[in-house]
């Protein structure tokens, strides 16, 4: 408990212009490398080269792309419940875990993240295909006639991009979850609470800002997910990032491709605050 | 000890910072083309021979033809044009957007107006063709024994040749739509302008049979590969790849997709007279161009250089009179014009 408490406050070690000095690098880096980019890419959404709204309303008034911007935030919903779903028991054990064995479970989470999404998306196509492994295995089972169609489906998608972004779920909620002392578990043991109980009442609320994070995490990566999809989705399985990279690549309509990524960026900005909003309001819990 | 370690260090740097000097000045020339298995073809039939014969060194950046003018248009809007050459798809190469970044080849073209062996259109204004080859139909010999689908329509004909089907789907609608009107019966000559509405009432019927829609040539091997179809649209340039492999693959020339590869001088290069001077080397190189088509079962834009090619690999080119008529030829100027509306409606009707 100590030590966790010193450990925050290296913060007072630096004047406030010492840190500022240390971080214009990074500042430097950010807003020459980024900002500045970004800024150009989404100007040129609403200046061509007068100021229009005309790139923004096609974007919007075109049934096409409205669908695809709502299936996108669907399909990045249901992505981020299931990898919490899977997500949080994992991190649950790793924090609890310790010597070899938490060794063991850190590598089976950092190891994927470390392999090219290019590889873990094929490795579906592999598994999933007509004449693969679990289709082998069901005929194999005696559980299916003829081969399932497993692969190029809206269904494959989400299991893929789970599978891909569990790590980004598993990460931060295992930091929330290992920041908890012992202590306040075993407290609410001591004062009665069943396993349940003391989990629903104490763990859990604690961990909440570990949830919101990897939640924000995989909901906004989920948001902009390209290769998956295209490798192992159907063609209906259209996401926004596919439709601007056709507007950029394709057609070198940079105006409308921009107006689409400013109408994503505006999307996941919502988000955020929605996000931030909710993570104030569960520390007053 | 540590004194030596870092004058041996200093001492590196001089030596590097020497020898960068004279492999600066040596001449060189950079080409944009797809990488793989094009790129590897490219080297072995035509630049090796240009460097030795030249000492001009081929420098090539590899990118898809769509990133190349992606990457051309920005290079453009930023002053700093570092390519000589952009290796294009023969419809992009003919697009305005294109055809305002790159050289008229017009004059360069004039020294090639005797040539009697190279194909109508092999050098024109845009750049020269380096090859053709056809998206056309295959299937799989082991599930259709007894003869497979030879035209769309009878690809389309799923109770006579019954299986899943493959079709291509990256982003460049128009091949599929034309072989639906094909297959609903238009003549590949009145197909332009494309009637979308048709075309897409006419997959209706056979996307429910639809088990692959490939992204990536190499995705349409894997699922050949991996039995995700029985019949279906291809590559030949693929397609070729899984003969030599000795699958039991069958095609048909008929009705094929014709569509050539086109390399383009790229205006503001910094080698202009070396990338001229590559072009005109290939453009006579009847040997590479036999080369190049054997390794990727295309087609080289000058007879001289079939002949130059094995029986067999001549008689998978659709040359034949009678096959020739039959191709589908694309409308540049229509494909161009009508890309953002093709688009449109291709990827509606794909979320239906």
């Amino acid at each position: 408990m100590a030590a966790r408490m010193t450990s925050t406050s290296t913060a007072g070690i630096y004047s406030p212009a010492t840190a500022l000095v240390l971080l214009l690098p990074l500042i430097a880096l950010f807003c020459g490398a980024f900002l500045y980019p970004v800024g150009r890419l989404l100007a040129m959404a609403v200046f061509d080269p007068d100021f229009t709204v005309r790139h923004l309303a096609k974007a919007v008034e075109s049934p096409l792309y409205v669908n695809v911007f709502l299936r996108t935030a669907r399909i990045a919903a249901a992505v981020t419940l299931a990898a919490f779903a899977l997500g949080y028991p994992v991190a649950l054990l790793m924090s609890r875990l310790s010597g070899r064995a938490a060794l063991f479970v850190t590598a089976c989470v950092l190891v994927p993240l470390w392999t090219s999404v290019l590889v873990r998306s094929y490795a579906w196509i592999v598994l999933l295909q007509t004449n693969g492994l679990v289709n082998g295995l069901l005929r194999w089972l005696g559980l299916t006639e003829g081969p399932l169609k497993l692969l190029y489906t809206e269904a494959t998608v989400l299991v893929a991009m789970t599978h891909v972004l569990l790590p980004y779920m598993i990460l931060p909620i295992y930091g929330a979850l290992r920041a908890i002392p012992a202590d306040y578990e075993r407290a609410a043991r001591n004062l009665g609470a069943g396993a349940v109980t003391s989990f629903i009442t104490v763990t859990l609320p604690l961990s909440l800002p570990g949830i919101f994070a990897g939640c924000l995490i995989v909901f906004i990566l989920s948001l902009g997910f390209y290769i998956t999809p295209a490798l192992v989705g159907g063609p209906e399985t259209l996401m926004a990032a596919t439709l601007i990279s056709q507007q950029a690549t394709e057609l070198l309509d940079w105006p409308f491709a921009s107006a689409l990524s400013l109408l994503l960026l505006a999307g996941t900005l919502v988000v955020v605050v929605v996000f931030r909003r909710f993570l104030s309001l569960s520390k007053g819990l | 000890m540590r004194l030596s370690a870092s004058h041996a260090v200093i001492a590196a740097f001089v030596l590097a910072a020497a020898t960068a000097a004279p492999a600066r000045a040596e001449e060189t020339v950079v080409v944009a083309a797809t990488g793989g298995a094009y790129e590897q073809s490219l080297r072995k039939s035509f630049f090796d021979d240009f460097t030795n014969a030249t000492g001009i060194r081929v420098q090539v950046v590899t990118a898809s033809a769509q990133e190349q003018i992606t990457k051309l248009k920005a290079m453009n809007q930023v002053g700093a044009v570092t390519w000589d050459i952009a290796v294009l798809g023969d419809i992009e190469a003919h697009s305005n957007d294109v055809r305002a970044m790159t050289e008229d080849m017009g004059t360069f073209c004039q020294a090639f107006a005797e040539r009697k062996d190279l194909l109508k259109g092999a050098c024109d204004s845009s750049g020269a063709q380096l090859n053709s080859g056809l998206t056309y139909i295959v299937w799989d010999g082991d599930k259709l024994p007894n003869g497979g689908p030879t035209t769309w329509s009878e690809l389309w004909d799923v109770k006579r040749f019954p299986g899943a089907r493959t079709f291509p789907n990256f982003n460049d609608p128009w091949r599929v739509m034309a072989a639906a009107l094909v297959a609903d019966g238009v003549a590949p000559s009145d197909l332009f302008p494309l009637d979308i509405d048709r075309a897409l009432r006419k997959l209706d019927a056979l996307k429910p049979h639809i088990n692959l829609w490939w992204k990536t040539g190499d995705a349409s091997q894997q699922g050949y590969r991996a039995g995700e179809y029985v019949a279906g649209m291809v590559w030949q340039t693929r397609a070729s790849v899984l003969l030599k492999e000795g699958r039991n693959l069958k095609f048909s020339l008929k009705e094929g997709v014709l569509v050539s590869d086109r390399a383009t001088v790229v205006k503001g290069g910094p080698n202009k007279a070396n990338a001229l001077k590559l072009l005109n080397f290939i453009e006579n190189s009847v040997d590479g161009m036999a080369r190049h088509c054997t390794n990727l079962g295309c087609t080289p834009p000058s007879t001289a250089a079939m002949e130059k090619m094995s029986p067999e690999d001549q008689a998978n080119m659709p040359i034949k009179p009678e096959i020739y008529a039959s191709l589908i030829i694309p409308d540049f100027e229509w494909i161009n014009a009508n890309r953002p509306l093709m688009l449109d409606r291709w990827n509606t009707w794909l979320q239906k």
